[in-house]
C-alpha cells in the first residue's frame, strides 16, 4: 500500500515536472495563464507607446460603457477623422512655384481584417488592390511615341508580363498549419492561399507548349529574383499544364489572335517562407510599408505565427470595345497569431517556465506547491494591435481616395475600439476608417474569447497520406470527407514527380459503407484527366472530378513505384526524403472554395554515396590481378618438374633457410673458440 | 638447360619488353587521350599578333564629295586631298589610321550614282559675302561660302581643309588621332542599340503627387528618339516612387554637395534596378522631392540653376547632377504639397536638361555644334563606335587567350572555338566595310556598326561559355586517385617482373655468382664484430 502511493506521488510529480517542460520549451500555452486582474495590470503598465493608463486607473475601464457613450457621438459608417493631419504645419516650406490639383489620387485600396478564431488565435487578413495606368497593346515599346507609365502598380512587373505574355499570375507563399476543423474555412474561400511552399500559376500567351514553357520558365526567373525565392528550381519536370481546376473561370484577353493561351503551374514543396520574401513585397506596395495597414507587417511578427500566407495577382483587364487594358493586381498577406503566446514573447523573448505564483492549476484538483494540473486558456482577454505586431498602425494610405480600412468580425461578445491620441472610439459595425495621419491602434476586449464570428462551414475535408510498403512501392490515399448536409463536387488536381510511376490500374474508390454498390461509385469519380510523366521530363498530372455525397466519408487511393535515381540527381541532403507537392481540391458545388492537402515527403531508396569509388577500386583490383596472371604466364620460364626441383633445392626458402642458418652458425663458432 | 634456356630468356624478356612498350607507347598515351579535357584549338597565333597591334588592319577612309563649279577650279579635289594628307601625316602617334577621301561630285556621278545627301558627306562651295562654314538643313551636307574676288585659292585650300579636320570630321580628328586611349568615357555607357529610359519622380512624403509626363515626354524626348533612331532605340517609362528621398536631408549640414557627397547617403538602386527592364542598359532620371519630415525647410545646399531656353532665362529651384553611367538625378529644394501637380513649366527645363545629358551618357559628343550638322556626328559616332566595338571584342578575344592558356586544365569546348572563328571573319569583313572608299556610306556605316555588334555578342558568348569552367572544378589529382587502383597493381607487376626478368641470369652465372658472394659477406660479417 505504502509502496503503491509512493509510485502514485512520483508519478505526479512526473507529470507536473513534463507539463513545466513542455511550457517553457513550446512557451505557448500556459505562459500566460495569469488570473484576469493581474494580466490587465501588466498589459497596462507594459504600453508605455500609449496613454491607456489614463483609462485603466479609471475603474470604469467596463468597456462596455465607454463604447457607448462614445458611439453615440459617432456615426456608424463614417468614422475618426483627426482634426488636423501633422504634416501640414506652418513652419513648412512648400515648394509654392508648383501647382495643386485637389483631383490627384490613385487608384488603390486597401483593407485589414482581424479576426479573433477559437483557442485565441487572431486572424489578420490585409488586402491591397491596386491598377496600373491604362495602356493598348500591340504598340511596340521602341515606338516613338511610346511611353509607358506607373503611378501605383509596381513598374517590377512591366517588364515581367510584357517580356513573359504572361496575362495571368498567380504567385503564393504559405507556411504553417490551417486548423480547419476548428478555424473554419479559409480566408478567402482559400483562392488565395497555396499549399505548404511556394506556388506559381501563370496564364501565358504564346504560339505553341514549348514556347509557352519557354516564357514560363522566364517568368518563373525573375519572381525568383524579385522575391529572393529558390524560383529558378521550377523547370519541365516541375510543370504542368492543368487541364481544369483554376483554367475554367478566366476571361482574360489575347492581344494576338494567333496565339493561344497556356495554363501553367508548379510549386515548390515546403520551401521555406522568410522575411527575405516579405521584404520585397512590402515594397511592391506604393506605401512601402511607411503608412497605412502595410506598417503592420513585420517579418518578425509575421513569420512568428501558426499560419501565414502571401499572395499576389495579376490579371490583365481589357475593355473589348475601346481595345485598352490595365493590369490589375490584389495582393494579400492572411496571418494566424496566438495571441497569447505572441503577448508572452513580448514580455520574455527567452521562453522560460512560468512562475508558481502565476500558475493556473485546476483547482477541482490536488494541487500543492509540486502538483499542478493546468487549467485551460483563460477566456478572458484584452489586448492592443500594436502589442500583437509590436508596431502601431501609422494613418491611412494618403494616395487613394479610400481611406485604409480596417475591420474586426468579432460576434457581440467582443469590444473593439480604435485609440488615437489617448481617446478611445468605437462604431457600430466594427470598421474603422482611418482619414487621419496620426497614429492608430485597434483595441481588443472580450470576456469569452470562445464565442467568436460565426463562419460558413467547410464543405469538405480532404487528407492525404502515403502509404508505404518499403523502399520500392508505395501507396497515396487521398481522403474526402463531406461534413455538409449537402453532395459537393470537386475537382481534384495533383501533380506528382517523375520518380513516383503511378500505377492508374490499381486506383480504388471506397466507402466505409458497403450499402453503395460499385456502379454508383464509378458515377461519383468522372471526367479523369491523366498525363503520365516522363522521366526527368515531365511530372504525373492526375487530375478528376468526384462528387461526395453528404455526411459521408470516401477514400481515392492508388498505388506506385519508386524509381531509382541517377547518382547525381539525389541532393546533398538526399535521406532528408523527397517533398511532394500538395493536391489542389476546388469545390464547384455547392460554393466555391479550395483547399489543399499537406505535402508528402516520399523517402527514395539512397545508395552509399562511396559507392562508385568502390566500384572503381574493386574492379580495377580485378583487373590487375587478371593482368598480373596474364603478364605471369606470358614471362615466367616454363620449367619442368625435376628442374624446378633442382632449382628449389639451391635456391627455394628450405634452400635460404639452410643457409641463413649456417650463417648464424659460422657466426656464432668463431666466438666458442674466443 | 643449354641453348634453349638462353633463348627462352631472351624471349621472355622480349615478350616483357613488349608489354612494357604497349603500356608506354600506346597504353598511356590512349589513358591520357580519353581522360584528358578537351580542347579546341584556337588561332592563338593571329589574336596575339593582332593583340600587339591593334589596329593596324584599320585604314578607315571616309569618302567626301566636293561639289564646286568647274569654272572657277578645275582640280580642286586632288589639291585638297593633299592638303589634307599632309596634314594628317603630320600627326604623330596617330593610333588609328584614317583619312579623307575627298572626291568631285560631277554631274556624272550625280546622275548614275545618286548620291544622297543625307547618305554621304558632301561640301558644297557656294559664293557669298565672307569666308564661312555653315550646316546644311537636316542632312550631311555642309556648304562654305566664300567669295570668289577677295578669297586666295590656297586660303580656300586651308580654310576648307581645316573646318574638315576640326569641325567636320572632330570626332574623328579627338579621338582616332590622339586621345583615343584616354578614360574620358567613364561617363557614358557601353554602346548598345536598344537603351531603356526610366524617368522617376520621387517624393519623401505619401501624398499623391502628378505629373504632365507624357506630354512632356512627347513634346522632348520624341525628336530625341527620332533623331538618334538610326544609331539607338530606346523604350521609356516613368514611375511614380513614394516615401523615397534618398535620404538626402541627412546632408543638409553642407553647404553644396557634389556627386561623391550624394553616393555616400542616397541608394539609387530604390530608383531602378536591372529588374525593371528587359534591355541590357538603362539611364535613368530622378526628380527627387525632399520630405516635409525630414526637411520641413527645404535641402540647404540646393542652390539655384539658372538656365537659358530658348533664349529666355529661367531660375529653377533644383539642381542637376549627373551620375557616371547611371543618369541624371534633379534634387529640389523644398517638399511637395499633397496633390501638386508638376506641369510643363516645370518639366521643360528638366526635360531640355535631361535630353542634353542623355547624349552626353551615350558617349556622343557636341551634338549642338553650329557649324556642322547632328547627322554627321551621328555619322562619326557610328565609325567610333564601331572601332570601339574593334577593341572590345579583341580585348574579350585577348582574356580568353589568356585564360585558356594560364589553366590548362580548362576546357575549350569545340562551340568556343566556332565563336572565336565567326568573330574573326566578323572582324575581317567589318575592317573592308571601314577600309574600302568605294563602299563607303551611310549604308554601310550602319552595316558596320551592326555586325560590330554581334561581334562584341559572338565574342563575349565565347568567353562566357559555361562549359569552359565547369571542367575546372575538377582537380587533376581526382583524376589520379580515381586511376591509381588500376595503375598501382598494374604498374607493379609490370615494373617488377621486369626488373626480375632483367636480373635474371643464366643458372651457371647465378651459381658462380653466389660461390664467390657468400664467403666475402661472411668476411664483412667479422670486420664488423671486430670493431
Amino acid at each position: 500500500m505504502r509502496l503503491f502511493s509512493l509510485r502514485l506521488k512520483l508519478e505526479t510529480l512526473l507529470a507536473v515536472l513534463l507539463i513545466l517542460v513542455i511550457s517553457s520549451a513550446t512557451g505557448t500555452q500556459e505562459e500566460n495563464i495569469v488570473s484576469r486582474d493581474e494580466g490587465s495590470e501588466v498589459g497596462r503598465s507594459e504600453s508605455s507607446g500609449l496613454d491607456v493608463e489614463s483609462l485603466s486607473r479609471d475603474e470604469s475601464l467596463s468597456l462596455s460603457s465607454v463604447t457607448s457613450a462614445e458611439t453615440e457621438s459617432l456615426t456608424s459608417e463614417k468614422s475618426i477623422t483627426s482634426e488636423e493631419p501633422v504634416v501640414s504645419t506652418p513652419s513648412i516650406h512648400w515648394d509654392e512655384s508648383i501647382g495643386v490639383n485637389e483631383d490627384v489620387s490613385y487608384q488603390f485600396d486597401e483593407k485589414l481584417t482581424l479576426r479573433p478564431l477559437p483557442n485565441n488565435f487572431l486572424q489578420s487578413s490585409f488586402m491591397f488592390e491596386m491598377n496600373s495606368t491604362e495602356f493598348t497593346p500591340g504598340v511596340s515599346s521602341i515606338d516613338f511615341d511610346k511611353y509607358s507609365h506607373y503611378t501605383v502598380f509596381p513598374k517590377v512587373f512591366n517588364s515581367i508580363l510584357h517580356t513573359t505574355s504572361a496575362r495571368k499570375l498567380q504567385i503564393r507563399f504559405t507556411r504553417g498549419f490551417w486548423d480547419a476543423e476548428s478555424w473554419g474555412r479559409l480566408p478567402h474561400d482559400g483562392f488565395k492561399a497555396g499549399g505548404s511552399g511556394v506556388e506559381l500559376w501563370a496564364v501565358i500567351e504564346a504560339d505553341s507548349k514549348e514556347d509557352a514553357y519557354l516564357k514560363w520558365k522566364k517568368l518563373a526567373n525573375l519572381l525568383g529574383g524579385i522575391f529572393c525565392a529558390s524560383l529558378n528550381f521550377i523547370d519541365s519536370s516541375k510543370t504542368t499544364f492543368p487541364h481544369t481546376s483554376i483554367a475554367d473561370d478566366f476571361e482574360l484577353p489575347l492581344f494576338d489572335s494567333n496565339k493561344q493561351l497556356f495554363l501553367l503551374r508548379a510549386a515548390l514543396a515546403n520551401e521555406p517562407v522568410c522575411t527575405e520574401n516579405l521584404t520585397p513585397f512590402v515594397k511592391l506596395l506604393p506605401t512601402k510599408g511607411k503608412s497605412g495597414i502595410s506598417t503592420l507587417l513585420d517579418g518578425h511578427k509575421v513569420f512568428d505565427s501558426y499560419w501565414h500566407s502571401l499572395s499576389i495577382d495579376i490579371s490583365t483587364r481589357c475593355d473589348a470595345t475601346s481595345n485598352i487594358c490595365y493590369d490589375h493586381m490584389e495582393a494579400n498577406v492572411d496571418v494566424v497569431l496566438h495571441v497569447p503566446s505572441t503577448l508572452s514573447r513580448n514580455e520574455m523573448s527567452i521562453p522560460k517556465p512560468v512562475s508558481g505564483d502565476n500558475l493556473r492549476c485546476d483547482e477541482t484538483k490536488f494541487y500543492d506547491a509540486f502538483h499542478c494540473f493546468p487549467k485551460s486558456e483563460s477566456t478572458e482577454t484584452s489586448y492592443l494591435i500594436s502589442k500583437i505586431y509590436g508596431r502601431q498602425l501609422k494613418g491611412s494610405n494618403l494616395i487613394s481616395n479610400h481611406p485604409s480600412r480596417v475591420c474586426a468580425d468579432v460576434s457581440e461578445d467582443w469590444n473593439i475600439l480604435i485609440e488615437l491620441n489617448g481617446e478611445y472610439f468605437a462604431t457600430d459595425n466594427n470598421c474603422f476608417d482611418l482619414t487621419n495621419n496620426a497614429k492608430n491602434d485597434i483595441y481588443f476586449e472580450s470576456s469569452n474569447t470562445t464565442s467568436i464570428s460565426k463562419s460558413d462551414d467547410v464543405p469538405v475535408f480532404v487528407s492525404r497520406s502515403l502509404i508505404s510498403y518499403g523502399n520500392d512501392r508505395g501507396g497515396l490515399r487521398t481522403v474526402f470527407r463531406n461534413p455538409t448536409n449537402k453532395d459537393v463536387r470537386v475537382k481534384y488536381l495533383e501533380a506528382l514527380p517523375w520518380f513516383m510511376r503511378v500505377f492508374l490500374s490499381t486506383m480504388k474508390l471506397e466507402t466505409g459503407d458497403e450499402a453503395v454498390e460499385k456502379e454508383e461509385l464509378r458515377r461519383l469519380l468522372s471526367s479523369m484527366h491523366y498525363l503520365p510523366a516522363i522521366d526527368r521530363k515531365r511530372p504525373t498530372n492526375l487530375e478528376y472530378d468526384i462528387t461526395i455525397p453528404a455526411f459521408s466519408t470516401y477514400v481515392v487511393s492508388y498505388q506506385f513505384e519508386k524509381t531509382l535515381l541517377e547518382f547525381a540527381e539525389y541532393p546533398p541532403d538526399a535521406n532528408h526524403g523527397f517533398e511532394v507537392e500538395s493536391a489542389v481540391i476546388t469545390v464547384v458545388e455547392p460554393v466555391n472554395y479550395q483547399i489543399r492537402t499537406s505535402t508528402l515527403l516520399l523517402v527514395l531508396s539512397t545508395p552509399d554515396f562511396s559507392m562508385p569509388y568502390n566500384v572503381i577500386i574493386l574492379s580495377s583490383t580485378v583487373m590487375g590481378l587478371i593482368f598480373g596472371t596474364l603478364f605471369n604466364l606470358l614471362v615466367k620460364r616454363l620449367l619442368t618438374i625435376e628442374e624446378a626441383d633442382r632449382i628449389k633445392a639451391t635456391s627455394g626458402p628450405k634452400y635460404k633457410l639452410r643457409k641463413l642458418k649456417e650463417k648464424l652458425l659460422s657466426k656464432f663458432a668463431p666466438r666458442k673458440k674466443d | 638447360m643449354g641453348i634453349y634456356g638462353i633463348q627462352q630468356l631472351t624471349l621472355r624478356r622480349l615478350v616483357g619488353l613488349a608489354f612494357v612498350a604497349i603500356y608506354l607507347l600506346f597504353g598511356l598515351p590512349l589513358w591520357y587521350k580519353l581522360t584528358s579535357v578537351h580542347r579546341a584549338t584556337l588561332p592563338l597565333e593571329y589574336i596575339n599578333n593582332l593583340s600587339h597591334d591593334r589596329h593596324n588592319d584599320i585604314h578607315i577612309s571616309i569618302p567626301f564629295f566636293v561639289d564646286y563649279n568647274r569654272k572657277y577650279y578645275s582640280n580642286l579635289h586632288a589639291e585638297l586631298q593633299n592638303v589634307i594628307n599632309s596634314k594628317l601625316s603630320t600627326l604623330e602617334n596617330k593610333p588609328i589610321d584614317w583619312t579623307v577621301n575627298v572626291q568631285k561630285m560631277n554631274e556624272k556621278i550625280e546622275d548614275s550614282i545618286e548620291i544622297d545627301p543625307t547618305s554621304y558627306h558632301v561640301l558644297r562651295l557656294k559664293e557669298g559675302p565672307s569666308l564661312s562654314l555653315q550646316k546644311g538643313e537636316d542632312s550631311t551636307v555642309s556648304i562654305v561660302e566664300f567669295d570668289f574676288k577677295s578669297v586666295e585659292y590656297d586660303d580656300l585650300l586651308q580654310f576648307i581643309s581645316n573646318s574638315m579636320l576640326n569641325d567636320i570630321f572632330k570626332l574623328e580628328s579627338s579621338h582616332f588621332s590622339n586621345n583615343y586611349n584616354t578614360k574620358e568615357h567613364q561617363l557614358s555607357i557601353s554602346y548598345n542599340p536598344t537603351v531603356h529610359l526610366s524617368l522617376s519622380l520621387l517624393s519623401g512624403d505619401g501624398s499623391p503627387i502628378s505629373w504632365d509626363i507624357d506630354n512632356s515626354l512627347k513634346n522632348y524626348i520624341t525628336p530625341l528618339r527620332k533623331f538618334l533612331s538610326p544609331v539607338f532605340n530606346f523604350t521609356v517609362d516613368t514611375n511614380l516612387v513614394y516615401y523615397s528621398d534618398l535620404n538626402l536631408y541627412k546632408l543638409n549640414e553642407l553647404e553644396s554637395v557634389s556627386v561623391k557627397d550624394i553616393s555616400y547617403v542616397a541608394d539609387i538602386s530604390e530608383v531602378s534596378s536591372i529588374d525593371d527592364f528587359s534591355e541590357a542598359v538603362g539611364l535613368n532620371l530622378a526628380i527627387v522631392f525632399p520630405s516635409s519630415g525630414t526637411a520641413p525647410t527645404g535641402l540647404n545646399f540646393i542652390n539655384s540653376t539658372e538656365l537659358t531656353i530658348e533664349g529666355t532665362d529661367i531660375s529653377t529651384q533644383w539642381e542637376s547632377f549627373v551620375i557616371p553611367q547611371w543618369g541624371v538625378l534633379i534634387i529640389n529644394k523644398y517638399p511637395l504639397k499633397s496633390k501638386a501637380v508638376l506641369d510643363d513649366n516645370y518639366l521643360k527645363p528638366i526635360m531640355y536638361q535631361f535630353s542634353e545629358k542623355i547624349i552626353q551618357l551615350l558617349g556622343i559628343e557636341q551634338v549642338n555644334n553650329e557649324m556642322t550638322s547632328p547627322y554627321i556626328i551621328l555619322d562619326s559616332f557610328k565609325r567610333y563606335v564601331t572601332v570601339k566595338n574593334l577593341d572590345k571584342s579583341l580585348e574579350t578575344l585577348e582574356s580568353l587567350v589568356r585564360l585558356t592558356q594560364t589553366f590548362e586544365q580548362m576546357a575549350i569546348p569545340t562551340e568556343v572555338a566556332e565563336d572565336v572563328k565567326t568573330a574573326i571573319q566578323l572582324r575581317n569583313k567589318i575592317i573592308k566595310l571601314l577600309n574600302n572608299p568605294k563602299l563607303a556610306g551611310n549604308q554601310v556605316w550602319n552595316e558596320a556598326l551592326l555586325l560590330s555588334n554581334e561581334l562584341v555578342k559572338v565574342c563575349e558568348s565565347a568567353f562566357f561559355d559555361g562549359k569552359m569552367v565547369q571542367q575546372n572544378y575538377f582537380p587533376q589529382e581526382h583524376k589520379m586517385a580515381v586511376y591509381f587502383p588500376f595503375f598501382g597493381p598494374t604498374t607493379l607487376v609490370l615494373l617488377l617482373g621486369l626488373i626480375k626478368l632483367l636480373k635474371e641470369k643464366k643458372n651457371e652465372e647465378i651459381k658462380s655468382e653466389e660461390s664467390e658472394t657468400l664467403p666475402t659477406k661472411n668476411n664483412d660479417g667479422n670486420e664488423k664484430e671486430k670493431i
